[in-house]
């Protein structure tokens, strides 16, 4: 019987085996999923915020809130357990722009905080040399993603387009 | 001749829920505009009688719309048709030079009757 | 800058006094527009880390169109007014001044009335609080979003959570009872603006110091 782990917004959490982590309402948060397929492990970050630096409370929240902070939290339990970094792949999920005013990016940033969290995690993956093996990002839906601890798959689900895999 | 009109609003609902009333009262639009800027080129180009514009949007606003027109052409007629009815907001539309103003939601005859005043102070 | 979290119990009354009165103004307005009394329920004031809202906001798997405007003036604040995706397109036929049924497509002309909606209510919204707490308060145009509720909210999350840990949400149900339309207006202050509301509310009631 498949066990479902909900995993809330700025927040980690592992499974094995017949584990599903899942996460709701992608907007522009993203979700970081890590697996490792020997002993079939998986952990997700909902990430929140691109850069834990330019926020003065950083230090009284989780790490998983920041794409700064959430990679190196998650892979410092994870070793913990006995799972070294190199045992890991990483898919990325969300980060969409769902609210434009009149065509322009909402924060006044040329780049919304959809497309910067995008990027921010995939600079910690290439820092800490994590290979990135899927992803469906960007555009303008939510998304809800499942997380199969058995086989790594990711399933998506968005209000209007259906299901997918990735 | 029909009184010709230019409705500005960024909101096509509402462009089209103005035609109809005026429209139907025989008033003639002449052209619309989503923003301040398209208003003011549409002011110059068409050189309507009187001017519908909406406060909120994009690009340019209504109060700074009304403050171009007014510069191009002192005598524009100019009413404002605005969720926005807060009193200090009101004062700055009349100051800008509007000559009257509608808050929405709006019955269509407070509509009409608008335009009818601004006709009447014509003559 | 005050964390929503040390607003004590008077205030909290406040702000449902605030979303009563935003709110009532809100209903009437979209009472005339399509012509049937429309009821407000009571307004909810929850403070709680942003990170919580999801769960507390009822409705994780509901598809809505949001309608967000942002709004700026003497209260920097966010504006969200949610209906359910079912909905839609009775509401659009009301708007519209058609019986009920007529449409089964929400076009281009359709999606516009829904942001005007936005903007009428939250304007009527705002004239009454601005009056009541003798402020000015403008709004942006509207944005619009039709997605799972969870994810309309997490743009408006994020954003707040780049300032603060806690939101402060007055949430207020408006319906219709033969359509049984529903929709929801959430009234969100930016963090640095709770200062603010509780200086005006202060101004306004006559209260000294509730704290």
């Amino acid at each position: 019987m498949p066990d479902k782990i909900k995993v809330g917004m700025a927040d980690w959490k592992f499974g094995r085996n017949n584990d599903v982590l899942v996460t709701f309402g992608l907007g522009s948060c993203v979700a970081l999923a890590l697996w490792e397929a020997k002993d079939k492990l998986a952990a997700m970050a909902h990430i929140m915020l691109p850069d834990s630096k330019l926020i003065r409370y950083r230090q009284e929240v989780s790490p998983a809130k920041f794409a700064d902070t959430a990679l190196t939290a998650m892979l410092e339990e994870l070793q913990k357990l006995g799972y070294n970094k190199e045992r890991f792949q990483a898919k990325v999920v969300g980060g969409a722009n769902m609210f434009t005013f009149a065509g322009k990016t909402i924060g006044g940033n040329s780049m919304n905080v959809g497309q910067r969290n995008v990027l921010a995690v995939k600079e910690e993956l290439r820092k800490l040399q994590i290979p990135l093996v899927g992803e469906d990002t960007g555009g303008t839906s939510g998304r809800s993603v499942e997380f199969y601890a058995a086989n790594g798959i990711l399933r998506i689900r968005t209000a209007m387009f259906g299901e997918k895999e990735v | 001749m029909a009184t010709r009109i230019l409705i500005v609003d960024d909101a096509s609902f509402m462009r089209m829920m103005l035609r109809n009333i005026l429209n139907s009262h025989g008033y003639q639009i002449v052209g619309e505009a989503e923003n301040g800027f398209k208003a003011v080129s549409a002011f110059e180009e068409l050189k309507p009688d009187i001017v519908l514009v909406d406060l909120i949007m994009p690009e340019m606003g209504g109060i700074e719309a009304v403050k171009k027109i007014m510069d191009m052409d002192p005598q524009a007629r100019i009413i404002i048709c605005s969720a926005m009815g807060q009193q200090a907001l009101v004062v700055e539309a009349m100051q800008a030079g509007a000559r009257d103003f509608i808050i929405k939601p709006f019955q269509p005859t407070s509509v009409i009757e608008a335009v009818q005043k601004l006709e009447r102070e014509e003559e | 800058m005050r964390e929503p979290s040390e607003i004590n119990a008077f205030y909290q009354d406040a702000f449902q006094e605030l979303g009563n009165i935003g709110a009532g103004n809100a209903a009437t307005a979209l009472s005339q527009l399509v012509g049937r009394t429309i009821h407000t329920s009571v307004p909810k004031v929850m403070i709680v880390p942003i990170e919580q809202v999801p769960d507390i906001v009822n409705g994780t798997d509901r598809i809505v169109a949001g309608i967000y405007l942002k709004i700026f003036g003497d209260i920097p604040a966010k504006m969200l007014l949610t209906f359910a995706h079912t909905d839609l397109l009775a509401l659009t036929d009301l708007l519209m001044g058609q019986p009920v049924g007529t449409s089964n497509l929400l076009n281009e002309m359709r999606l516009s009335a829904l942001k005007e909606l936005g903007t009428i209510l939250t304007g009527s919204f705002l004239n009454a609080l601005a009056k009541f707490l003798d402020m000015r308060l403008i709004p942006s145009v509207p944005a619009l979003a039709i997605d799972l509720f969870p994810a309309v909210l997490d743009t408006l999350l994020v954003e707040l959570s780049e300032e603060a840990r806690y939101a402060l949400l007055i949430q207020t149900e408006i319906h219709e009872t033969e359509t049984k339309l529903s929709g929801n207006i959430f009234l969100i202050p930016e963090p640095d603006a709770l200062d603010v509301i509780i200086e005006a509310i202060k101004k306004t009631t006559g209260v000294v110091d509730a704290g």
